[in-house]
C-alpha cells in the first residue's frame, strides 16, 4: 500500500473498526492495577481474553524474564474449600501434560479471591479469530487437524479428557502451530453442582453446539470420545464455516474440494459414541489419508443428496460401510459354531407331530430331521449373524450400519431362546436339542464377555442409554 | 489500544485543558488541522470556490486556529472535533465573506501538502451533492488514511513491509481461502501462519482506526457513534 494509492473500501474499514474485539465478552475483568499487588512475581501487562473459564492476562515473570498467560478463575469459588482442593489436584495433573500441542501450565495457586493458572503464552490467534474471516482451506485443515489429534491422543493416553474443545480453546501461534488450551477446566468448573457460581460457569460455557450428545445429556458420564465428537464439530466448522446443527449435510455439500474429509467428519459426529472414532490418533490418521487422497485426486464417491437430507445422523459415505468379508475372524468362527450346534441339535428331532407344536414345546414333529434342520438353520444363522454384527459394531465402533437398539433386541431374543431351551430339556427326551442351544448361547456370551472385558464398556446399559439419547436427539430435531 | 490512554487524546485535551494550557491545546489543534485539512478543502470546493480560493480559505482558517488556539464564536463543547471544525470553518467563512477581507496567508502552515489537493479532491469527491457531505466523506477518508499510514509506519522493516504488502489485499477479505495459500507460497510460510498474521494485522488496524477516532471525540463511549456516523456519511447517495 503506497501512499496515495486509493484506500480500501472505506466503509469496510469502518466496519472492521466497529466489530467487537475478542475481549469484549465475558465476565467483567478486574483492572491490572487492582490485580498487580496479588502477583508480585509477575508484571501484568494487558488483558488478552475473557471467557466462561476465566479472564486471561498477559504477564511477565520478573526473574525468568518470560512472558506468560495468567488465567484467573471465577473468584466466587475460592470460598469453597472443596473447590480449591479439587482445583489444586486437577491443576497438578494438568501441569504434568507435556506436549508441543498442549498449552503448558507453569504454575497455579490462589491469590486473594482468585484461583489462578500460569500458562505458556501463545503469541498468535485463536481458531475462533481465524474462523471469523471465513472457513479455512483444506490445506489449512490438513495442517492443523493432525496436530490437534496428536495433542488429544497424548492427553487421552494420560486419562485426561478436555470436555470443552471449541475454536476459542484452540490457539494458533505465529508459525501456524496449533495448541490446545484449557484442558480439563470444564470438568473442574462444572463438576460440583452445589458450587456457587456454577450457573454462571455454565452460561459462560456458552454454546452447547460443540458438546457430544451424551455430554449434553449427562456431563458426568463422558469419556474421551466426547472430545472426538467436539473435534468433529470443529473440523466441520473449519471446513465449512458453519456448525453441524440439526439435519446437517456433509462438509462437501457446503464447501468445495473437501469431499475427502466427509467420512472422517461424519464418523466423528456420530451420535452414538460406539460408532464414532475410538481414538484421536485414528482421526488424525484418516485426516492425513483424506489429504493424501485429495492430493492424488482420488476422492471418495459423492453421497446422494437425498440420503444427506433424510439421514442426517447416519450419513457415512458408502465407502465407509464394510462388506461382510471384512468382519473379523471370530465373527465367522461364532457363526460356524452356531451352524454346527444347530445342525447337531435338530438332527435328533424326528418324532414330533408338527413344526408349530414343536416350536411351542408341545407334542412332537412329524417331519424328518432334515426338513426341520433346513427350516431352522438359516433362521439361527441369521439371528446370530445379526447378533454378531451388532455386538461387533457396538463394541468396536466399526462404523457398521446397525441400529443402536438391535443388540438389546437380539440379546432379549437370545434370552427367550434360552428359556425355551431350558423348557425343552425339562419337557422332552430331546436332551441333545436343549444342550445344543445352551452351548451355542454360552459360547456367544463368553465371547461377548471377553470383548467386554477387553473394551471395558457396560454393554447393555450403554446400548439402551444410547438408544434413549438417540430418540431424544431425534425428537429435538 | 487503551481506553486507559484516552485522556491524552487531542480533542479531549483541547476541550478540557484548552483554557489552562493554551499552547498545548493549540499544538493539538494544529495537529488535528493538519490531518483534516482536506475535508475542509472539499467543503470549500463544493461551495463553489475554485482550487486557488479554496486553498487560500483553508490555509487562512488553519492559521487563525493555530494563532488563537481556537476560534472566537465557535463552541468547543459541541461534542466531536468533526462538528467543531466544520462549525468553526463555516463561522470563519461567514466572517471572511462579511468583512470581504483578503485571506491572509499564514507562515505556520507551509509544511502542508497543498500541491496535490486539487488532484486528490477530483479523485475522491465525485458526485457529492452538498458541501457538508463532501466534508464528512473526506473526513472519513482522511481518518482511515491516517490509520493506514500508522500501520505502514509500524511495519517499516523490510520483512514486515513485505508481509504487509502481501497481506494488504486480503485485509478485508472474508472467505478468502485461496488468498492465504498464495501468500503463504509467496512468503515461504505456512497457511496457518499467514492467517494468524492476517488476523493480527486486522486487529492492529482496527485498534489504530479506533484510536484515530478517539482523538476526535470527547469520551470513549462516543467512538462507536462516531464510526456509525462516518459510515452513514459514506453510505449516503
Amino acid at each position: 500500500m503506497a501512499a496515495g494509492e486509493p484506500a480500501q473500501c472505506p466503509r469496510c474499514l469502518l466496519g472492521l473498526a466497529m466489530t467487537p474485539p475478542p475481549t469484549a465478552t465475558g465476565p467483567a475483568a478486574p483492572s491490572i492495577a487492582e490485580l498487580q499487588p496479588l502477583f508480585p512475581d509477575y508484571q501484568l501487562e494487558s488483558l488478552v481474553g475473557r471467557g466462561g473459564m476465566g479472564i486471561v492476562y498477559r504477564a511477565r515473570h520478573h526473574k525468568l524474564d518470560r512472558t506468560v498467560a495468567l488465567k484467573l478463575l471465577l473468584p466466587d469459588l475460592v470460598g469453597d474449600p472443596q473447590f480449591v482442593e479439587r482445583f489444586e489436584r486437577e491443576a497438578k495433573a494438568l501441569a504434568k501434560l507435556d506436549h508441543p500441542g498442549i498449552v503448558r501450565i507453569h504454575d497455579f495457586g490462589t491469590a486473594g479471591s482468585f484461583c489462578f493458572l500460569v500458562m505458556e503464552f501463545v503469541d498468535g490467534a485463536t481458531l475462533r479469530d481465524l474462523l471469523a474471516a471465513g472457513h479455512l482451506s483444506p490445506a489449512d485443515v490438513l495442517g492443523m487437524a493432525p496436530q490437534l489429534c496428536d495433542a488429544l491422543q497424548y492427553a487421552h493416553e494420560h486419562r485426561i479428557v478436555h470436555r470443552d474443545i471449541k475454536p476459542e480453546n484452540i490457539l494458533v501461534d505465529s508459525e501456524g502451530r496449533v495448541r490446545l488450551a484449557d484442558f480439563g477446566l470444564a470438568k473442574l468448573l462444572g463438576q460440583d453442582s452445589a458450587a456457587p457460581g456454577l450457573t454462571r460457569t455454565r452460561q459462560g460455557l456458552g454454546t452447547p453446539h460443540y458438546m457430544a450428545p451424551e455430554q449434553v445429556q449427562s456431563a458426568n458420564q463422558v469419556d474421551h470420545r466426547a472430545d472426538l465428537y467436539s473435534l468433529g464439530v470443529v473440523l466441520y466448522e473449519m471446513l465449512t464455516g458453519q456448525l453441524p446443527i440439526g439435519r446437517f449435510q456433509p462438509p462437501s455439500a457446503k464447501a468445495a474440494g473437501v469431499r475427502g474429509f466427509d467420512p472422517v467428519v461424519m464418523k466423528s459426529l456420530e451420535n452414538d459414541p460406539a460408532l464414532r472414532y475410538q481414538a484421536a490418533s485414528d482421526v488424525g490418521r484418516d485426516v492425513r489419508a483424506a489429504g493424501t487422497a485429495g492430493a492424488s485426486g482420488t476422492a471418495t464417491p459423492p453421497i446422494p443428496p437425498t440420503h444427506r437430507a433424510q439421514e442426517p445422523a447416519r450419513h457415512e459415505a458408502p465407502a465407509e460401510r464394510p462388506r461382510a468379508m471384512e468382519l473379523p475372524w471370530h465373527a465367522w468362527l461364532c457363526t460356524g459354531i452356531v451352524f454346527l450346534a444347530t445342525f447337531v441339535t435338530w438332527l435328533r428331532i424326528d418324532s414330533q407331530p408338527t413344526l408349530v407344536e414343536h416350536l411351542r414345546g408341545i407334542g412332537s414333529v412329524s417331519g424328518n430331521a432334515w426338513q426341520v434342520a433346513i427350516l431352522h438353520v438359516p433362521a439361527w444363522l441369521l439371528f446370530f449373524y445379526a447378533l454378531g454384527i451388532s455386538a461387533l459394531s457396538t463394541l468396536r465402533g466399526a462404523g457398521l450400519q446397525v441400529p443402536a437398539g438391535l443388540p438389546l433386541l437380539a440379546t432379549s431374543l437370545a434370552s427367550v431362546f434360552l428359556i425355551y431351551a431350558a423348557v425343552a430339556i425339562e419337557r422332552s427326551d430331546e436332551v441333545t436339542c436343549g444342550f445344543g442351544m445352551i452351548l451355542t448361547l454360552l459360547t456367544f456370551l463368553v465371547w461377548n464377555a471377553t470383548e467386554l472385558r477387553r473394551h471395558g464398556l457396560p454393554s447393555l446399559q450403554r446400548h439402551s442409554a444410547v438408544r434413549t439419547r438417540r430418540h431424544r436427539s431425534a425428537r429435538r430435531r | 489500544m487503551g481506553n486507559g490512554t484516552f485522556h491524552t487524546t487531542r480533542w479531549s485535551l483541547i476541550t478540557r485543558a484548552g483554557a489552562s494550557e493554551p499552547a498545548t491545546a493549540a499544538r493539538a489543534l494544529g495537529e488535528l488541522c493538519e490531518l483534516y485539512w482536506l475535508p475542509l478543502y472539499a467543503f470549500a470546493r463544493r461551495q463553489g470556490r475554485d482550487d486557488h480560493a479554496a486553498c487560500d480559505l483553508v490555509q487562512s482558517f488553519c492559521a487563525e486556529l493555530l494563532e488563537h488556539g481556537g476560534l472566537a464564536g465557535a463552541n468547543a463543547n459541541v461534542g466531536r472535533f468533526r462538528n467543531y471544525l466544520l462549525g468553526a470553518f463555516r463561522h470563519f467563512v461567514d466572517n471572511t465573506q462579511r468583512s470581504a477581507r483578503a485571506a491572509k496567508r499564514g507562515g505556520a502552515v507551509t509544511t502542508w501538502r497543498w500541491d496535490d489537493a486539487a488532484e486528490r479532491y477530483a479523485l475522491a469527491v465525485r458526485g457529492e451533492p452538498d458541501p457538508r457531505q463532501a466534508f464528512e466523506r473526506q473526513w472519513a477518508m482522511a481518518l482511515l488514511e491516517r490509520a493506514q499510514q500508522r500501520l505502514r509506519e509500524e511495519h517499516a522493516t523490510p520483512s514486515k513491509q513485505e508481509l504487509l504488502a502481501a497481506l494488504q489485499p486480503h485485509l478485508l477479505g472474508a472467505h478468502d481461502r485461496t488468498g492465504a495459500a498464495d501468500v503463504a507460497l509467496h512468503l515461504g510460510s505456512t497457511e496457518g501462519a499467514v492467517r494468524v498474521a492476517l488476523h493480527r494485522l486486522r486487529t492492529r488496524l482496527r485498534e489504530l482506526i479506533r484510536d484515530e477516532v478517539a482523538q476526535t471525540v470527547a469520551e470513549p463511549g462516543e467512538i462507536d457513534d462516531e464510526l456509525r456516523a462516518l459510515q452513514a456519511a459514506l453510505a449516503a447517495p
